[in-house]
């Protein structure tokens, strides 16, 4: 049974007993189907089916000579007015009308 | 074209709530349309209401979905618009003689979209009749500029669509990049920009913590959690990096 409870403090959770077990139980069986990945060698599989390093970026890499499809779209650089800052504070759930209200950060 | 059409809760309509089905954005209201809203007001086409699969649509990542749930959301409609990035609600098309047009990434505009996955987001067309269909997805599809990675070139072909090149390996590889990506999109849920805040709580960490906990449900809580393991530093290499080598069709 993996420990869940340092993957719960990275994802800003704190689940209570009940919950961590059940929790627990699923991501168990979930993450034991994941050692299935271990059977593949992904050096060997690409090399044998590419003659190519792996990559882990999704863009298709046929051929080391075939140039890349890769490019950027950008649009011009021009200031754009999205929104007053009273319609983006509507939706805040605490503010004081200019600024979102945090707890206390500093002592 | 007097459809009518039904929008998935992730899908912004200008001063509707959008919960994406979430207790965590029970209280949102869109601040604008998406671009596919935009583009539906500009025709006669209807919305007539909205609906959710599950939470963020994630659910479908561990459970398929039932007949039911598709009969219902179209139960007044003739066509829904929703982000099937798990591919449950096309794979419960087939029982109960609906149709799904999942269009190629970069074909409809995300723009107002609650993300998900960003890699796998995009708004297909649930429909019953697939002319129908066809005609709303010719309405909601063409390039727009609020939209980064759709190619204004018109000629343009949509990117192949990427197939694990394994096939008894597929879903554990869509487990973990939809896990991966979809951690990295819930962390904008803190309580303090939008979205549920908790009542008590004694300084900032807690009330991220609290309001997210109380806030998200389990299957949510679930993909994060496993999001946060592959992408840890001691699994990164031996599922996350992997899976996005395995990924790569040949």
């Amino acid at each position: 049974m993996k420990n869940i409870e340092k993957y719960e403090k990275t994802a800003m959770l704190a689940l209570s007993d009940k919950e961590r077990a059940e929790l627990t139980k699923r991501f168990d069986e979930i993450t034991s189907t994941f050692e299935v990945l271990d059977e593949y060698d992904v050096k060997d599989y690409f090399t044998r089916h590419c003659g190519l390093d792996p990559q882990s970026h999704a863009q298709k890499y046929k051929v080391k000579s075939q140039e890349s499809k890769i490019f950027n779209v950008l649009r011009q650089d021009v200031v754009e007015k999205f929104f007053t800052r009273e319609k983006l504070m509507e939706n805040a759930p605490a503010s004081d009308d200019e600024y979102f209200s945090v707890p206390r950060v500093i002592d | 074209m007097p459809f009518n059409v039904i929008l998935e809760e992730s899908i912004m309509q200008k001063d509707i709530p959008a919960t994406a089905g979430s207790k965590m954005l029970e209280s949102f209201i869109s601040p604008i349309d998406a671009t596919v809203v935009t583009r539906l007001k500009a025709t006669d086409i209807k919305i007539v209401g909205r609906y959710a699969f599950s939470e963020f649509g994630i659910s479908g990542l561990f459970r398929e979905y039932q007949e039911k749930k598709l009969t219902k959301a179209l139960e007044n409609a003739d066509v829904m618009l929703c982000n099937d990035f798990t591919g449950a609600i096309a794979k419960a098309t087939k029982s109960c003689g609906m149709f799904y047009i999942q269009p190629k990434y970069g074909t409809v505009s995300r723009y107002g979209l609650i993300p998900s996955v960003c890699s796998l987001d995009q708004i297909g067309v649930l429909c019953k009749d697939l002319d129908v269909g066809q005609k709303v997805l010719e309405i909601i599809s063409g390039y727009d500029p609020k939209d980064g990675i759709m190619n204004p070139d018109e000629n343009a072909q949509a990117r192949d669509e990427e197939k694990p090149p394994h096939s008894d390996i597929q879903k554990q590889i869509k487990q973990i990049i939809c896990c991966a990506e979809f951690m990295g999109n819930m962390s904008r849920y803190d309580g303090v920009k939008y979205g549920y805040r908790a009542k008590d709580y004694k300084d900032l960490t807690e009330m991220y913590t609290k309001s997210r906990t109380e806030a998200f449900g389990e299957d949510v809580k679930l993909a994060i959690m496993i999001g946060a393991m592959v992408l840890s530093s001691e699994n990164y290499d031996r599922y996350y990096d992997k899976a996005r080598k395995l990924i790569i069709n040949d």
